[in-house]
């Protein structure tokens, strides 16, 4: 059986944020990445199969050089082929873009499941994974939170997570895309001593997007960002309760509170 | 890792493991048998010999490796054992077969515990195992008396010092310990010692070691070890008695002319110097807790009792259980990090341990002790009977 | 030249209409007047007449598209369902809720038609002819303007809880119903089940006061001084999806977008940040009392009162307070 799996990396935004000079975006210029949340579920997902059933799993992402650090990452952690459509200004394509992308590379494959995380961390649109189910015409289920059962190369039932509780359970006819919700396994550890050996010995697939025939350069965005803010903290009705130490700021809320008859 | 590496540790263990006479002397002392179920399994030669066996039968992924993982973390990495089956002279390497069992779970992906992944993924990107930034960590000394941080030297980049105080990443960032890194600094300062504080002071790595993550390891010991020597150190004083011993007993590459000491072995030398002259001034009664790492680990059972008896006087009484008995308080080996379902708390089984020698104040020498102590006697019900403090905060109130 | 329109597609579930589908429609209105656009609403569903009148009640022009096909929603279904409606009437805008059905349907019909999609949208507004939606990014610490390439037509998607809810206006409405011919090997998938929420256990949402725990709390030992403080209130514990997911407490008292939605009396927030996905489902409580120590953390956003200050340093003098008084 083969799985792929989407895999994105994102800047990790820890400390104060900087726009770009012109204020079209977010400066990720010396920030440090990581592998976005929901990809690492997918990927541990992907290896289970691996592990249960003898999937053979491959990995792609749309990057950088900094994108290799995440390609090694898969290595390390088990799959059988990684692959990076590499373009240095991956960060200003939007979902429609990669998904094109990555239709192209995947039409290129036979592929049994592809899995992507429902949404990034960073810019949480979630469209790819239903772009690219929808180009490369094959069954799509989002939010997964559960493989309940799957038959190779013909079909798999799946869980998915929905709003106030409820769930639902559907069946696709394989080759399927299923976007992957946290919380459905438990990722494993990649020890340092394993991406070490990945980082030597491990070779990433490299592919252009010239490579991919999709005509002039890279596929035209289907949106773009104008601007980037940061936004006001606060609203109108937002009151600071005063204090100098913490218990007098308990002790007021409190005050507040049986004063509001709240409490 | 390489496969041969694997390999390797595979036939130390089941060498080592091989000699074991099962005369389960070893339970006597282990703190995890104590406070669980009693299961074989959950005492120091019942979990060898189940790596032993996951080992030989080849069952160290899935199910049967996570069943095993959950046996391997749950030790404390006290080291009683070890003592225990020197004494009955069969001198097997306890808590190192423990701890290669960990390793090779880490390196089949099925270790560490999965509360303990972010702790190493703090390790690697934060410095510390806390998820605290880097950036905060020598935010304490906004803490304490600016008088005593005036006097301290902040070491980064070219600048040198001869004595350095490794302050820990428990004592940098846990606010309820604050008192701790807080007395001594009053007390180099006290004493007129030139010493300095790392600005950007990074893990020892021993959280990494314990829970099997070698290369990590490695990698923090590499950089440490660069900026020690850079900055052209000749003495390191810890605080916590975990990094004196991964920089004295884990660290590869450390140069020899560095001496490594816990506090309490500074302060030690330097009252018998007469440089450090508390007064004899604690009337209540106090009682000493080894810390593993300081005692078992290091042999290091009379030197904080010599301090504690010039400062207490009569009032200092001893545990039943003490020295090479003393019940382990749980928080080594990573148990810092997880749960592991305890019958009795080790802490409250402790607290309850000092009070029944009529102890006002339980003395430690280490961060975790502290927390695990100061944790125990809360939910035991007893705070405001016994309390915890460390060494140092009593030198720096008898000062 | 004739007026553009806008067409909103409401959701249903277990034959009860979703809230979000009021908020859309009033969004719809909105952007209608806003943009001068004319505006449809369409629904899918099987013997969906019920739902249909209620909706009907709030909009001049209701399409409902029936089949067998379309009682349970599936990505595929729906998209096959709309095709034929949207092509007849060739909207400028097509507007769903940013539900789990909502952004899978949207970029599947953006996919499907060449378009572009606009997710999550905070506002929306059109530029010298082009759209423009303000999402979110980074969970909510930043906001970008997203402006859609030139299209005949752009789908937009908005973030549940944005939009208020107009009160029904009934407007002697038409209601369009179709039936859509759809058959089952039309599709690769199958929808098996729809399973309900599980019953028993503690339903938070009857409670007046919410003690919600969030990361800040630290670890699930922390937890007890939490339940301490919501005993002393008479309340109970409620906690964000990274707290549940740690295991921390049980998935019954997830409050967000994927869990409840509470509209206590009181809901303090203790130790939370305010991803968008959490504030979906308690941004509706009369009050809101927010412990954090990041001033610019955005629970504030929803907050009445800020505390800024470490839970553990707030809360053992709040629960000390409130002895007090009692």
């Amino acid at each position: 059986m083969e799985v792929i799996v989407a895999i994105r990396q994102t800047p990790l935004l820890d400390g104060e944020i900087v726009l770009t000079a012109d204020e079209k975006s977010v400066e990720i210029e010396g920030l440090k990445y990581h592998i976005n949340e929901w990809d690492l579920y997918a990927l541990e997902e992907a290896l289970r199969l691996k592990t249960e059933i003898g999937a053979r799993i491959t990995a792609v992402s749309v990057g950088g050089k900094a994108t290799e650090e995440a390609m090694y990452y898969c290595i390390a952690a088990g799959v059988d082929e990684a692959v990076l459509i590499e373009e240095e200004s991956s960060y200003q394509l939007d979902s429609s873009s990669i998904a094109t992308l990555l239709e192209k590379f995947t039409s290129m494959r036979v592929f049994d499941l592809f899995l992507t995380g429902v949404q990034s961390e960073d810019t949480g649109c979630g469209e790819v994974g239903a772009i690219l189910a929808t180009k490369l015409c094959v069954p799509q289920a989002a939010v997964v939170m559960k493989i309940k059962s799957l038959n190779p190369e013909e079909s798999i039932v799946v869980q998915r997570e929905l709003e106030d509780g409820f769930s639902d359970v559907q069946r696709l006819s394989l080759p399927a895309l299923l976007t992957i919700q946290t919380g459905i396994n438990q990722p494993r550890y990649v020890s340092t001593m394993h991406l070490r050996k990945a980082r030597n010995k491990g070779s990433i697939m490299r592919i252009s997007p010239l490579d991919l025939s999709t005509g002039t350069g890279l596929p035209a965005p289907k949106k773009t960002m104008k601007r980037a803010f940061l936004p006001e903290v606060g609203s109108v009705k937002l009151e600071f309760i005063d204090g100098v130490t913490a218990a007098d700021k308990a002790k007021n809320i409190v005050d507040r509170l049986y004063g509001m008859e709240v409490l | 890792m390489e496969e041969q590496h694997i390999e390797e540790m595979k036939k130390k263990v089941i060498e080592a493991v091989s000699k074991c006479r099962i005369c389960m002397s070893c339970y006597a002392d282990c703190p995890l048998y104590e406070s669980t179920r009693g299961f074989v399994t959950q005492g120091p030669s019942g979990i060898t010999r189940a790596l032993y066996y996951g080992i030989r039968w080849d069952a160290l992924d899935g199910k049967d490796g996570q069943d095993l993982r959950d046996i391997l973390y749950a030790c404390t990495t006290c080291g009683s054992c070890e003592v225990r089956c020197k004494k009955s002279a069969c001198n097997i390497p306890l808590v190192e077969i423990i701890e290669t069992g960990r390793k090779l779970l880490v390196e089949k992906m099925v270790g560490p515990m999965p509360k303990q992944i972010k702790v190493l993924e703090s390790l690697d990107r934060n410095g510390n195992p806390y998820g605290e930034p880097a950036e905060e960590r020598t935010q304490w000394l906004g803490s304490i008396d600016p008088q005593d941080t005036a006097k301290i030297k902040l070491v980064q980049g070219d600048l040198k010092t001869e004595t350095l105080l490794f302050v820990g990443c428990t004592s940098s960032y846990e606010r309820d310990l604050v008192n701790v890194p807080g007395s001594i600094v009053k007390i180099f300062n006290h004493m007129g010692v030139d010493y300095g504080i790392l600005k950007d002071e990074k893990c020892c790595g021993d959280p990494a070691l314990r829970l099997g993550e070698a290369g990590l390891f490695e990698e923090m010991a590499e950089k440490n070890t660069k900026v020690f020597e850079q900055a052209e150190i000749k003495r390191i004083v810890t605080i916590s008695p975990h990094c004196m011993s991964s920089f004295s007993q884990d660290y590869p590459d450390l140069p020899n002319n560095i001496t490594i000491q816990h506090y309490t072995e500074f302060f030690a030398e330097q009252m018998s110097a007469g440089n450090l002259k508390p007064q004899k001034s604690l009337k209540k009664k106090v009682t000493y807790h080894d810390p593993c790492y300081l005692g078992k680990h290091n042999d290091i059972y009379e030197t904080p009792r010599q301090i504690l008896t010039w400062i207490a006087g009569d009032s200092f009484v001893e545990m039943e259980h003490n020295r090479e008995q003393a019940l382990c308080c749980g928080g080594g080996g990573g148990r810092m990090f997880v749960e592991i379902e305890e019958i009795e708390r080790l802490s409250e089984k402790r607290v309850q341990q000092a009070l029944d020698v009529g102890a006002e104040i339980i003395a430690t020498a280490c961060p975790w002790c502290y927390s695990q102590i100061a944790d125990g006697i809360k939910t035991s019900g007893n705070e405001g009977k016994i309390l915890v403090k460390d060494i140092a905060e009593l030198i720096a109130e008898s000062l | 030249m004739t007026k553009g329109l806008i067409l909103a597609i409401i959701e249903h579930r277990n034959n009860e209409m979703r809230d979000v589908s009021w908020e859309v429609i009033a969004a719809a209105k909105d952007f209608s007047s806003k943009f001068d656009l004319n505006m449809a609403v369409v629904l899918c569903g099987c013997d969906c007449s019920d739902l249909a009148s209620q909706a009907a009640k709030c909009c001049s022009s209701l399409y409902c598209l029936e089949s067998e096909q379309l009682k349970y929603y599936s990505c595929d279904r729906y998209g096959a369902a709309l095709q034929g409606l949207i092509d007849k009437l060739q909207p400028t805008v097509i507007v769903l809720p940013h539900t789990t059905q909502g952004m899978e349907l949207g970029a599947s019909l953006g996919g499907r038609l060449d378009v572009p999609f606009l997710p999550d949208c905070l506002d929306l507004f059109c530029k010298n002819g082009l759209w423009i939606g303000v999402r979110e990014l980074f969970g909510g610490k930043v906001r970008g303007e997203f402006q859609a390439a030139l299209s005949h037509l752009v789908i937009v998607s908005i973030r549940p809880g944005r939009f208020d809810v107009v009160a029904e206006e009934s407007v002697g409405n038409e209601i369009v119903s179709e039936k859509i011919l759809l058959d089952s090997t039309d599709f690769l998938t199958e929808v098996l089940e729809l399973i309900p929420p599980a019953t028993g256990g503690i339903d938070i949402t009857k409670f007046d006061i919410i003690i919600g725990v969030g990361r800040g709390v630290g670890d699930k030992e922390n937890i007890g001084l939490l339940e301490s403080l919501s005993k002393i209130m008479g309340g109970t514990l409620a906690a964000t999806r990274p707290v549940i997911d740690m295991g921390w407490l049980p998935r019954e008292r997830q409050v967000g977008q994927s869990g409840k939605t509470v509209k206590p009396k009181l809901y303090i927030a203790c130790g939370i940040s305010g991803a968008s996905q959490h504030i979906m489902g308690m941004k509706g409580s009369m009050k809101i009392v927010a412990i954090n120590t990041d001033p610019k953390a955005p629970i504030f956003n929803v907050a009445d009162f800020g505390v800024i200050g470490d839970i553990f340093d707030v809360i053992p003098p709040m629960i000390e307070a409130i002895k007090v008084r009692q």
